[in-house]
């Protein structure tokens, strides 16, 4: 972006703002009713579903976080690249140890 | 000076070179952070996988209400930070020093609420060690990583609240350029502290409500 495009109209600066401020607005309050709807299922009887669902929720979240706060929807390919790398090697990490741990018990 | 030249630093010669090396820097960072993270994380899994009910057990002893506030005000100061950063990229310099003291003043607050929960943990005596209040063995590896956990946390937690307490403070004082890339990078850096604390609430508390 150029130093004259950034001197944007106090017009479309306040659009700006007030598009900002409604869409992570949005953003916020659908991770507050997600930590409520968590927090709500931490009192209900999932039996051995209770955890997948907390885990699921929180994926969720990360998910929402990781794109909507973090800026990966409009970040490069290659940041992109370097996130997914971290959580795929932390997946085949869960994936073999707890594989290994399963097959013992 | 335009705006761009004081934002500039040796070795760029242009300010989206910068930027795009001084996110890709952060994200390779975030990357060795998650794998740092999720060495815990799965200790934890591996440990709570053979001993279910110990955990369990231990689990309803931490506070699900400190838990609770804590993950909205960390969620609530993200909201902050990310408008904070859009307000710098608008050139709003007081909104944007507004919301960055705002995100730092959250942070603080996450911090008192923990040190208020270490507080009672620690008169409910669930140190691990001599004193410990629970019978079941592996609910003191509960603990253990409970503690390591949300301390390590914690650590890095207060490191971000320094990096937004600082850009608020020269935002206020004028001392930094508003297309500085410093804004997006600890941006990203506080939005990554918000995913491990998202992390670690369904794993440490919400089994404590079903116990």
């Amino acid at each position: 972006m150029s130093d004259a495009s950034r001197s944007a109209h106090p017009a479309t600066t306040r659009k700006g703002v007030a598009a900002a401020w409604r869409r992570n607005g949005i953003v916020w309050l659908v991770l507050l009713a997600l930590q409520a709807g968590s927090l709500a299922g931490a009192y209900a009887s999932f039996g051995h579903w209770a955890l997948p669902l907390d885990v699921g929720i929180g994926a969720v979240m990360v998910l929402i976080v990781g794109i909507f706060t973090m800026g990966l929807e409009k970040t490069t390919a290659l940041n992109r690249l370097t996130a997914a790398a971290g959580f795929v090697f932390v997946l085949v990490m869960f994936a073999l140890t707890l594989g290994d741990v399963y097959t013992r018990l | 000076m335009t705006e761009s030249a004081a934002a500039l630093r040796e070795p760029w010669t242009s300010l989206e070179d910068q930027r795009r090396v001084a996110m890709f820097g952060m994200w390779t960072f975030i990357a060795s952070e998650i794998l740092f993270f999720g060495a815990l994380f799965m200790g934890f899994s591996v440990v709570r996988v053979l001993h279910p009910a110990a955990f369990a057990e231990a689990a309803g002893h931490t506070n699900i209400w400190y838990g609770s506030a804590n993950t909205a005000i960390l969620l609530t100061s993200s909201f902050a930070m990310v408008m904070g950063l859009r307000a710098a990229d608008l050139d709003l310099r007081r909104l944007a020093a507004l919301c960055l003291a705002v995100t730092a003043v959250l942070g603080l607050a996450f911090l008192i609420v923990k040190g208020f929960e270490y507080k009672d943990d620690i008169d409910k005596h669930l140190v691990p060690g001599q004193d410990f209040a629970l019978k079941a063995g592996a609910a003191q590896i509960f603990f253990s990583f409970y503690w390591g956990i949300t301390a390590v946390h914690a650590v890095h937690l207060t490191i971000g609240i320094v990096l937004v307490s600082r850009l608020a403070w020269l935002l206020m004082r004028g001392d930094i350029a508003m297309r500085s890339p410093q804004f997006e990078v600890t941006a990203l850096y506080w939005g990554f502290v918000d995913i491990v604390w998202i992390t670690v609430y369904p794993l440490i508390y919400l089994g404590g409500g079903r116990s």
